[in-house]
């Protein structure tokens, strides 16, 4: 992990995440891909009021790929993150044998 | 920022705010660069440029500071349709790898200017910079932020959102062959990317689902009345 904000790796904490969209919507080239769908979220304070208001709902993040052979670390994406959930981490991707290869999904980015 | 201070608590204006800056006519382009030069102002900065679109000028810029660094700029508008200027060459050598860059960039051409391209290969046809390029592979590629948070079918309340740099299909790639082709300033506008209104076959949609939604609310009024009479 860099502290110094070195332009390397993009580090995705998936805790943070809120799946809102801004990263892919910012991002230059159009590297990331966001898949995400809505639940009902049963810990919600005003769920449990049990006043019979609508059901809370929260994002639920199923899947985040950024396609490393695209990126261009611009870090345009971990600035407008307005969750934190994106940081610089160490050197840059090491080269693979194929473009598949460097689509990094939500494990390989944390 | 236009001024900082020093650590007596006095302020004083960084240098930036006191460029000078001078508008030339292109017919004197190089008469006036030729003047500051001789005036003092030796060292070529920068030579650089802006689409106005909107309005359809080129602002070709040039950057000069003297032997302590105090900046100049003189600005040139030339028409976007005939981007045509004196190249500086002779009066500054270091403008002429700097203005075939803005040939390559900007379409500008300079008058007795080096020719050659610096940056696009020869078989590149279009200019990046200007605000009406198109990057034509992203009309046809789906933009992975055309999403919605939760995925949910487009969210119906919100306009949606569109890519800088692909404009509106009626504007630009799938524009009705009747249609005269739509004007720089048009396509950049297109282009710029944002929330937008939907197009119209959405509005269409959603006016017409209004109308069978007003429809059905004064025939359920009618049924409401007939059971009451």
């Amino acid at each position: 992990m860099t502290a110094d904000g070195t332009h390397g790796k993009i580090r995705l904490i998936e805790e943070n995440c809120t799946s809102c969209m801004i990263c892919a919507r910012e991002c230059p080239v159009w590297c990331i891909q966001i898949d995400s769908h809505t639940e009902v979220d049963p810990t919600a304070p005003a769920q449990q009021t049990g006043r019979g208001m609508r059901p809370r709902t929260r994002n639920v993040l199923d899947r985040f790929v950024i396609d490393w052979s695209l990126c261009m670390y611009c870090g345009i994406c971990v600035e407008e993150c307005p969750f934190d959930a994106l940081e610089w981490n160490g050197a840059h991707v090491a080269p693979r044998p194929s473009l598949d290869a460097l689509s990094f999904g939500i494990d390989e980015l944390a | 920022m236009l001024s900082t201070r020093s650590s007596r608590g006095e302020t004083s204006l960084n240098k930036d705010s006191m460029t000078t800056k001078s508008i030339i006519e292109p017919t004197e382009w190089v008469d006036r660069a030729r003047a500051a030069r001789e005036a003092g102002y030796t060292f070529f900065d920068w030579l650089d440029c802006v689409d106005e679109l909107p309005v359809e000028q080129f602002r070709v810029v040039l950057g000069l500071q003297d032997a302590t660094a105090v900046p100049l700029q003189l600005e040139c508008r030339i028409p976007r349709q005939e981007p045509v200027l004196d190249s500086l060459r002779e009066v500054f050598a270091g403008a002429a790898w700097a203005e075939r860059e803005l040939a390559d960039l900007f379409g500008i051409r300079f008058r007795g200017g080096d020719p050659r391209r610096v940056l696009l290969p020869d078989s590149y046809a279009g200019y990046p910079l200007r605000k009406d390029e198109i990057l034509g592979a992203r009309a046809v590629t789906g933009w992975p932020g055309a999403k919605e948070p939760g995925d949910e079918a487009a969210a119906a309340g919100r306009r949606r959102m569109v890519p800088p740099g692909v404009p509106d299909p009626e504007v630009w790639g799938d524009r009705a062959a009747d249609a005269a082709p739509a004007s720089p300033a048009e396509v950049a506008a297109s282009a710029a990317g944002g929330r937008v209104r939907r197009a119209r076959a959405d509005r269409a949609r959603g006016e017409r689902a209004r109308g069978d939604r007003a429809r059905e609310d004064r025939a359920r009024e009618d049924r409401a009345r007939e059971d009451r009479g």
